[in-house]
């Protein structure tokens, strides 16, 4: 895991130099926890996270001279992953001519023990905003600002969120 | 919002319990060969050195000029010499290092 200055040398070698090795380097570093947050949000679905994260990273890349390192690097980067998967969610909407509800795109057919199962069944019940934001808050550990920058939510909001998704998950839980 | 009793434990089990994204070793390879290709800069580093020196060089040239031709009591064919070589010299440099980037535009 890369430390801030670590990352800011990094970020400051691929805006001077175009260095592709130092823009690798954070690519290896985030990749693992990028393509879980957007495995999570595809409900499972392997290849279009494998998609949707190579398309953030190059969207990160061409943008990179943005960056103005006020907010983490983790966090910006979160935050076009977040906006590439509504994007692919709203043409996939259109294309397919359906209600705006989260459609199952896929699952992993790995077996997985009952409380895997379980759990993952109970994030599946949520819609996108709150598994979402249940991923960044529980998983990523993220405090409530973090999650409001990536999702664009209000402080309100994301809370009201997290509330209604504990309230799901433990119906689910129990049915 | 500090996280309460109940949170850390959520947080634990959905740690331990939700999987990881499946291996890809070939992924930042993937990612590493989308980018685009890398852009040229117009000169290569040997060659902004040179305009480097060759920029001290006529600075101090044109102070030495200056100063001569300011000072001496009487301008001669050599300095009318000087000053013209020096002023070729510096529309020389400055057409090489904005021809390129003219041509572009």
């Amino acid at each position: 895991m890369l430390n801030k200055a670590q990352e800011l040398l990094l970020i400051a070698r691929c805006i001077a130099a175009d260095d592709r090795d130092a823009f690798g380097q954070l690519v290896i570093a985030y990749e693992a926890g990028l393509r879980r947050f957007i495995l999570n949000l595809t409900m499972g679905d392997a290849a279009l996270s494998d998609d949707i994260a190579q398309e953030t990273f190059l969207k990160a890349y061409l943008a990179i001279r943005s960056f103005k390192g006020i907010a983490s690097f983790k966090t910006w980067l979160y935050r076009i992953a977040y906006n590439e998967f509504i994007t692919f969610k709203r043409r996939y909407v259109e294309t397919n001519d359906i209600e705006d509800t989260p459609p199952v795109i896929g699952s992993d057919t790995v077996a997985q023990s009952d409380a895997k199962m379980d759990l993952q069944v109970c994030l599946n019940a949520l819609n996108d905003s709150e598994r979402t934001i249940v991923h960044l808050f529980y998983i990523e550990d993220l405090p409530i600002k973090k999650v409001c920058e990536i999702t664009g939510y209000p402080e309100g909001t994301v809370k009201s969120y997290l509330s209604r998704a504990r309230t799901k998950m433990a119906e689910a839980l129990n049915h | 919002m500090k996280k309460s009793k109940e949170d850390i434990e959520l947080a634990k089990l959905l740690k331990e319990q939700i999987k990881p994204a499946p291996e890809n070793g070939w992924f930042v390879r993937k990612v590493m060969n989308r980018l685009p290709e890398k852009s040229q800069s117009f000169f290569s580093k040997s060659e902004i050195l040179s305009f480097i020196i060759c920029g001290i060089i006529l600075i101090a040239g044109w102070c030495y000029q200056i100063i001569h031709v300011t000072t001496a009591q009487f301008i001669t064919t050599a300095d009318l010499f000087g000053v013209s070589a020096m002023f070729i010299f510096s529309l020389a440099l400055m057409s090489y290092i904005a021809y390129p980037l003219l041509k572009k535009g």
